[in-house]
């Protein structure tokens, strides 16, 4: 039984903790997610986590994104730099065990992210019956 | 006359010295142990005990994890099981001990070179730290040893 986690569930993870973030709070999360420049992620072994950038800072608890990952962390890192297209390139490091972690890279489309699940109808859609995987779907359409 | 004779004994050690290290069998010390880890993980299994080819450090996340969370941290440890198959592995020595890194394709059918460091404890060589690095295709393989550290954000 393969118990690493994939390539795909790490950008996942990458995604739904900016989608946590963003319903945090949504304005600061839009203005780091726009504004270029590095942008840094952080997730400590209690799930709380944050968002940290020259546009300013989120904190907010990442632990219902890693219980749907079913993702047990020490801490994870995520750097990431927004380019002047509206491109996240990040690089995402997550530490399982004193001894076992997987670093992955990627890049995130941010209006893509941004309207994948956000406001009234993405809460709605929740309540349904598997919108989770519909909502995986919309986050990997974002991932790249 | 004892000058010249100690000059070519000096010499001759240097020389002597270098032609082991270069051996590629005398640097291959980490792979043989992971390789020794891999049959013992193929024969006996997930249950067994492996702490002898942990550093105390690593496998304390094994005595720490209660009996729900003992099976999810045993095959994170049990790194040869990450891998469908394995295509090349690189060693090299570092200042801390050894680092190894090895290229293949996961289970999950994902390109990935995992880097495992190698600290000396009770006169062997065990493994304190990994890191799985994904890269795009075969073609983004790491090329060469690197230390978990290195391969991380």
């Amino acid at each position: 039984m393969p118990i690493s986690h994939s390539q795909t569930e790490l950008k996942l993870a990458v995604a739904r903790f900016l989608e946590l973030s963003y319903s945090t709070d949504g304005t600061t999360t839009a203005r780091l997610m726009r504004e270029a420049g590095p942008v840094k992620l952080s997730v400590d072994h209690h799930g709380r986590a944050s968002l940290d950038g020259r546009a300013g800072k989120v904190t907010f608890s990442a632990q219902e994104g890693l219980r749907e990952l079913g993702m047990e962390l020490r801490m994870a890192d995520v750097s990431m730099h927004v380019d002047d297209q509206g491109l996240i390139q990040f690089t995402a490091s997550f530490r399982f065990l004193r001894a076992a972690s997987a670093t992955t890279s990627g890049s995130i489309d941010v209006e893509k992210l941004i309207t994948s699940c956000s406001g009234l109808i993405c809460t709605a859609a929740k309540a349904l019956v598997g919108a989770k995987q519909s909502r995986d779907r919309q986050l990997l359409e974002a991932l790249q | 006359m004892r000058r010249p004779l100690t000059i070519s004994s000096i010499l001759i050690t240097i020389l002597f010295t270098s032609g082991c290290a270069s051996n590629p069998a005398e640097q291959e010390n980490a792979w043989k142990v992971y390789e020794r880890f891999r049959m013992a993980l193929e024969e006996n299994g997930i249950e067994a005990d492996y702490s002898t080819f942990f550093t105390d450090h690593a496998y304390q996340d094994i005595r720490e994890a209660n009996e729900k969370d003992r099976p999810y941290v045993k095959e994170m440890l049990a790194y040869p099981r990450y891998f469908a198959s394995t295509i090349e592995h690189f060693e090299k020595n570092a200042a801390s001990g050894t680092c190894l890194t090895i290229n293949g394709i996961t289970l999950h059918g994902d390109a990935g070179s995992l880097s495992i460091e190698f600290l000396k404890e009770d006169g062997q060589l065990k493994m304190n730290d990994a890191n799985l690095l994904y890269v795009d295709s075969e073609a983004s393989f790491i090329g060469q040893a690197k230390c978990p550290d290195e391969t991380r954000a």
